[in-house]
């Protein structure tokens, strides 16, 4: 066997119960597994003890047996030849800053002569269909082509296993197709033991062979495709969720006309037009940088309009009148992408409280956010935010966000990088807020949460608005198309 | 600008301390006049967008502005019923205000010119331990992501309602708005970067080979040579002249 996991323990410090619990595995030479489980099952944490990264980066409590042909290494860099991870986030693992230095990273370390590692970033570029990027700066990539080069930069060594953690958890679906098929390409072009650790098996379901799937950090099931288990499985993934119903009214409380924005030269918005009623979840769409968050945040008047106006609530804002955030964020509040960056408090009740507080607003609504938190999450106020899981953070921002009572709530990718479970566990969180009489606009990257749960869609497209309608007058090719990551 | 790419990262980085140690070190401000200027010429070819040149512009202005006005040494040019202007205060105004523009616009150029992997490579052409020379290409590497990372927090605040008053309470709940989520972010990456570097091999070997090799040509040593020399010059000049501020201007 190529990597055999044998009784793997593994606790954090400070963590009452382990991560990953008396796990045994074995994984053969040019394998695909599929690794699913809920956030905190201890997918990543089993993948990170297999590359060593755990104890040796990551302290952690482990014990247990990791080998690979056999033979067992203490030391990551020991192992990068052998097994290699591509993390979650991308960019947050470049070390350097074109593509061409981050590709000749591990074949420099292991002192390959130049010509052999101008030889290695070809082969791994070309590889994963990326040999065209050579010579960009990595800041310039999409989140596609980011994933494709981070792949290439671990493949220079020529690893025997290849490690993806959620590799499209936070792309459109036009660059989840990208890299999925740049996996396929890979795979056809080298043996390579392949696993990917995904929440959604949606995308990687047609290549797998095999499914391991883990609960609470113990293996839940390990089977095989023509398995019962794997079938049911994968139609257990490929289901839509429940449809929602939701009823809006016809007064109009946003509307945009011929937004348009530039900056450094580039064309973010152009020419937007929008109307959003009362009541309306809007689920907005569009593959990345094609100018949805720009649209948000000229909606909390985080960037001042150069061209064309908005008319939001009370609020009428033009080039010559601007939206002063302070302001607007009393009736508009925005969840941001990134749950750490909009995490300020010591406590989740303060945090909940926080903006009840600055806006001089009742803290009932927010008190209310705060026990309603504790009752669902089982989680005591007083507990550090920050010390709550990816998901909890999430729930926490959009609680924090919503509790001085603004009326309409502006969400950027709040299901990025959440499991099935916390999805729907902020979808309900989203609910309830438009039954208590907000409007809300969803930026999302998952046409079938839209379809069901979403009353309008708006579709962007290099800075434009393409579709914008009522959901039920969407029609089937053009869900298709958004499920392909093409424009209807 | 591609003339300044061109150069070797560690002739840079020698322009950068010989320059920046003679900016330290005279106390002239004539001499310092001349400085900024030509400082703010050379960022002016480096950079057309100006933004970070304003701010830096306005508080050296700031500071030139609390010496005339709490600097009370040398002779007095103007005195109103509240304002004394002496020319010690003009010329310490002069002095420490120039050191840091030219400081703050100098380090920018450097940066502005040299990537990040062409430092580490000459720093470890020269012989510095790689795992050393890699550090500063690391740091500055991330100082584009957390720019982003701080104004996208600013962001969050002020969506929040947060606004920060301008006086010392303020500037301690930005330190505590701001900096804990920052460092929190920060936490995370270090985390994912090492895991990512080690997970590539970085360290497994006391040396490593280069893809791009950045060796000191003779132009680039004759430079940095230059550079020394002409520092030593005008230090010796300005150290002849003395910290007057009139004498070294023509009379």
């Amino acid at each position: 066997m190529l990597l055999e996991i044998r009784n793997l323990q593994v606790q954090y410090e400070n963590r009452s119960k382990p991560a990953v619990a008396d796990l045994s595995l074995t994984v053969g030479s040019d394998e695909f597994v599929l690794v699913a489980g809920d956030s905190a099952s201890g997918k990543s944490t089993v993948m990170q003890a297999v590359c060593g990264f755990i104890p040796s980066i990551i302290p952690a409590k482990m014990s247990g047996d990791v080998r690979f042909d056999g033979q067992s290494y203490e030391d990551p860099t020991q192992i990068a030849k052998i097994a290699c991870m591509v993390q979650q986030d991308p960019e947050s693992q470049f070390c350097t800053e074109t593509v061409e230095d981050e590709v000749a990273f591990g074949p420099e370390n292991f002192r390959y002569p130049p010509g052999r590692i101008r030889e290695s970033i070809d082969r791994s570029l070309r590889g994963v269909g990326a040999l065209h990027l050579v010579d960009r700066r990595l800041s310039t990539l999409s989140g596609g082509e980011k994933q494709k080069v981070a792949i290439a930069s671990m493949l220079a060594v020529d690893p025997q296993i290849l490690i993806l953690d959620e590799p499209t958890s936070s792309l459109d679906p036009r660059s989840v197709r990208d890299v999925v098929s740049a996996i396929d390409m890979l795979r056809k072009d080298r043996d390579i033991t392949t696993i990917v650790i995904e929440h959604r098996l949606g995308s990687f379901l047609h290549r797998a062979e095999r499914i391991v799937l883990l609960e609470k950090g113990r293996l839940l099931t390990d089977c095989r495709r023509g398995d019962g288990a794997f079938e049911s499985l994968a139609t257990m993934a490929m289901s839509p969720p429940e449809p929602r119903s939701f009823v809006t009214s016809q007064d109009s409380v946003l509307r945009i006309r011929d937004l348009s924005y530039e900056t450094g030269g580039n064309r973010i918005l152009s020419h937007v037009n929008l109307d959003v009623n009362e009541g309306a979840i809007l689920g907005l769409m569009g593959e990345n940088g094609s100018g949805k968050t720009t649209l948000l945040r000229h909606l909390t008047g985080l960037i001042d309009i150069q061209e064309g106006k908005i008319s939001i609530l009370k609020h009428q804002l033009n080039r010559s009148k601007r939206g002063e955030p302070w302001i607007l964020g009393e009736e508009v509040g925005l969840v941001f992408q990134n749950p750490n960056h909009q995490i300020f408090e010591n406590t989740v009740r303060d945090e909940i409280l926080f903006a009840s507080l600055n806006f001089r607003k009742p803290v009932e609504v927010a008190t209310g956010a705060i026990t309603e938190f504790e009752r669902s999450e089982g989680v005591n106020r007083c507990v550090h935010p920050h010390c709550l899981s990816f998901g909890q953070k999430r729930r926490v921002n959009i609680r924090s966000t919503s509790s001085h009572g603004p009326t309409i709530l502006l969400m950027d990718e709040p299901f990025a990088g959440q499991d099935p479970t916390n999805s729907a566990a902020i979808a309900d969180l989203v609910a309830g807020l438009q039954l208590s009489g907000k409007t809300i606009i969803i930026v999302t990257h998952d046409p079938s949460f839209a379809r069901h749960f979403c009353t309008d869609i708006a579709v962007m497209s290099e800075g434009r608005i393409c579709i914008s309608d009522r959901t039920p007058n969407i029609s089937e090719e053009s869900w298709e198309a958004l499920g392909e990551g093409r424009l209807p | 600008m591609t003339a300044a790419r061109g150069l070797n990262a560690l002739t840079k980085l020698t322009m950068l301390l010989a320059f920046s140690v003679l900016v330290l070190l005279v106390p002239n401000p004539a001499f310092m006049l001349v400085f900024v200027t030509i400082v703010m010429v050379a960022k002016h070819f480096f950079d057309t967008k100006n933004l970070f040149t304003r701010g830096v512009v306005a508080f050296g202005a700031m500071i030139f502005l609390a010496q005339i006005l709490f600097n009370h040494a040398g002779d007095t040019l103007l005195r109103l019923s509240f304002l004394t202007i002496t020319t010690g205060g003009i010329g310490s105004g002069i002095a420490i205000s120039g050191k840091f523009v030219c400081l703050v616009v100098m380090s920018w150029i450097f940066v502005a010119t040299t990537r990040p992997t062409d430092l580490s490579s000459a720093l470890t052409t020269a012989g510095m331990p790689y795992r050393y020379a890699f550090l500063p290409a690391l740091a500055m590497r991330y100082v584009p992501t957390f720019q982003f990372e701080f104004a996208s927090v600013r962001d969050a605040q002020t969506t929040r309602g947060l606004r920060l008053e301008r006086n010392f309470r303020g500037l301690v709940s930005s330190i505590r708005y701001t900096m804990i989520p920052m460092l929190f972010t920060a936490m995370f990456k270090v985390n994912s970067l090492a895991s990512s570097m080690e997970g590539r091999g970085f360290g497994v070997d006391s040396k490593r080979t280069l893809l791009h090799p950045n060796r000191m040509t003779l132009t680039d040593a004759l430079i940095a040579v230059s550079a020394v020399a002409l520092s030593a010059i005008v230090f010796l000049i300005s150290a002849q002249v003395g910290v007057d501020l009139f004498s070294a201007l023509p009379q």
